[in-house]
């Protein structure tokens, strides 16, 4: 697979991701938890792009998904998940290309970082007490991080089989 | 190609990495817990409308539940603002005269009387019959008498010869009432339901809440509060008492429904040569009330009109005839008097909560 | 060391890293207990003429922080906000019963200034349970 079936693996996991986030944004808010705070399952696309393909893709994903929110929920939201997508990604291809970190560990950080770039944004911008929710999202975080690790986990042997990312990475 | 799968999984699956699905499972099932709960938080979550307006000399101040609460709060705005065009003896002639049942009454003092709206004629009925049950403690004929202090203006103690010819122009007694007609019966007197007026526009409001599909309210204009329906959860209401003798709150009252008004010395008052005038004025004596109490709160089932009237009945007979008086009108208070004790009718003692600190 | 993402080289937990999320738990809790001491969020709301025209949430002010608010009638009050509360610290209204009325410290209280249609008002920011509906008096 050259070039152009990398572009198409990314335009596929591009796809899943704002599948995921579509999805979440159809179940209610959470209570106690600051506007926008998201489960961040679109992160599952991003991580593995992260560890299988490379940083550019990776990036570009959270790129996507950042545009996605700006042209659907505003300019708030858009700026949130672009900070939070960019940091987070960046923060889980560390992890898991240079340093021996599991996948829930990987999650779990991913989910954090993300939270908390939101959290800073959400605080530049509108000015309100986030500090209230830090605890909270501490305890969520690591929650939805450890849902996406172990949900990578169980559908990387299924993508092996299918042998894309290797078609992938031999090149 | 799925069976093969199955396979290898199965092959790679040592028990070491059963922790991993197990936490999997955990992690998925407190996901679920926190969304179902996240979900029954929302359900029952309903924001009220809420709405601040001014009218009879007070602010309004509205907080409704219920389909088309916003259409509901605006039109009980109409109904007070309309009460108040009702039952206000202050003329305002470039506004017209259309409706002013109390100031056409008044003006028609001592001659053959005025046609009041229906609404009018039923309050009247309500205010004099607690006249008469208060022993004149409470008296709606005070007109002379509070325009004389004029608390709501520039308020100044009265000469004692101008006290006596205001209060030889008051008395209930000379309201004549049938139906829509009524009369005063001497030239002079002049009828001011600022003591009840705020209650009744509660009871206004409440009325216009119970005609448009509104499940739960709370109106208060000033200090009279109206309570009506339930919360979203079936929460009993929760009503703060202002502490008379500084800052914050005495206590809260929980009730299921009713009416709550205070009178309070500390409300409006003056003072002159080291000596302080409220304007809460005993109808006997014509000047200020002097029974010992400064804040008196009372409940009553039914009545804005009734639990306005009653406080200020309470505050100008004084503890102990006030129980007897609330008894018969089924009402319960709460009383506060000049050295701080804080005394509760029986059926207020699991309602009343009192602050235990200091603020 | 450049890793490659697949089953065999990748596991979903490691035993070193346990601490890691002990201390998550650690630190939301020391977090969370911390903030349960402190008093709950309450914001003040400045109404002028019913249209709110200040929020302020007082867990965020430092020291006390005076504001000038513009009534009706070309009323003029000065607000005060700290983190014990608000109060009208001065108005330029006949009556001064909002002056009067002191500290507000609670959700539900409210100082009123009548003539210059000016309502401050305590409303808590989450739990509506626990604060008042309405104040009598």
């Amino acid at each position: 697979m050259g070039k152009s079936g990398r572009i198409a693996l990314s335009g596929m996991l591009a796809a899943l991701a704002l599948a995921l986030s579509f999805l979440e944004g159809l179940l209610p808010p959470l209570p106690g938890m600051p506007p926008g705070a998201k489960m961040g399952l679109s992160n599952i696309a991003v991580m593995y792009a992260a560890g299988s393909i490379g940083l550019p893709c990776a990036l570009g994903l959270a790129l996507v998904k950042g545009i996605f929110a700006l042209l659907t929920r505003g300019f708030t939201a858009g700026l949130m998940s672009l900070s939070g997508g960019l940091v987070s990604t960046l923060c889980m291809w560390l992890l898991l290309k240079k340093s021996p970190a599991s996948l829930s560990l990987t999650g779990v950080c991913g989910a954090l970082t993300h939270n908390f770039a939101q959290l800073v944004v959400a605080y530049w911008i509108t000015v309100t007490s986030v500090t209230l929710y830090v605890p909270f999202l501490l305890i969520f975080s690591l929650l939805t991080g450890i849902l996406t690790g172990s949900v990578l986990k169980l559908t990387l042997p299924l993508l092996e089989k299918l042998n894309i990312a290797n078609a992938v990475q031999k090149r | 190609m799925a069976q093969k799968i199955k396979e290898a999984k199965k092959a790679r699956l040592p028990v070491g990495k059963r922790a991993g699905y197990f936490s999997l499972c955990l992690g998925a099932a407190l996901l679920l817990i926190f969304w179902i709960n996240a979900l029954l938080h929302h359900a029952g979550e309903s924001q009220p409308y809420e709405l601040t307006t001014f009218s009879m000399g007070s602010y309004v101040r509205q907080t409704v539940w219920g389909t088309q609460e916003e259409q509901a709060a605006k039109l009980a705005v109409q109904a007070v603002d309309s009460l108040e065009w009702e039952i206000s003896w202050r003329d305002a002639p470039e506004l017209g005269g259309e409706g002013r049942s109390i100031l056409r009454l008044n003006q028609s003092a001592g001659r053959d009387g005025a046609t009041i709206s229906p609404a009018t004629g039923e309050l009247l009925e309500t205010a004099l019959a607690l006249c008469e049950t208060s022993c004149g403690a409470f008296d709606i004929t005070l007109g002379p008498l509070t325009r004389l202090w004029d608390f709501d203006g520039s308020p100044r103690l009265p000469k004692q010869e101008e006290l006596t010819r205001a209060l030889a122009l008051t008395g209930w007694q000379d309201v004549l009432l049938d139906g829509t007609r009524a009369r005063l019966a001497r030239p002079g007197m002049a009828i001011d339901l600022g003591a009840i007026g705020k209650g009744a526009a509660c009871d206004r409001a409440v009325d216009v809440y119970r005609q448009n599909d509104v499940t739960g309210a709370v109106v208060a204009v000033g200090g009279s509060i109206g309570l009506y329906g339930k919360k979203p959860q079936g929460q009993s209401w929760r009503v703060s008492v202002r502490n008379p003798e500084g800052e914050g709150s005495l206590g809260t009252l929980e009730l299921e429904s009713g009416f709550v008004s205070t009178s309070g010395s500390y409300e409006k008052f003056f003072q002159q040569d080291g000596k302080t005038y409220c304007h809460l004025l005993d109808p006997r004596t014509g000047y200020p009330a002097e029974s010992g109490l400064i804040s008196v709160t009372v409940w009553h089932p039914e009545s804005g009109a009734l639990s306005d009237g009653l406080s200020t009945a309470c505050f100008v007979l004084g503890l102990e005839e006030s129980l007897s008086l609330l008894r018969e009108y089924q009402a319960q208070g709460v009383f506060v008097d000049q050295d701080g004790t804080v005394t509760v009718t029986e059926g207020f003692e699991d309602r009343f909560i009192r602050n235990n600190s200091g603020d | 060391m450049v890793k490659r993402l697949n089953t065999k080289e990748v596991r979903l937990f490691s035993r070193q890293e346990w601490p890691f999320f002990v201390i998550i738990v650690l630190v939301a809790a020391g977090i969370f207990a911390l903030q349960s001491q402190a008093p709950k969020g309450i914001m003040a709301v400045v109404e002028v003429e019913g249209q709110t025209t200040v929020r302020r949430d007082l867990a965020q002010v430092e020291g006390a922080e005076s504001l000038p608010i513009a009534g009706a009638d070309g009323i003029a009050l000065t607000v005060e906000f700290s983190r014990e509360g608000a109060r009208v610290l001065s108005s330029t209204c006949p009556d001064k019963t909002c002056q009067r009325t002191g500290l507000l410290s609670r959700a539900g209280e409210s100082a009123v200034c009548l003539p210059g249609r000016v309502v401050l008002r305590l409303e808590g920011k989450e739990d509506r349970s626990l604060e008042a509906d309405a104040v009598t008096g």
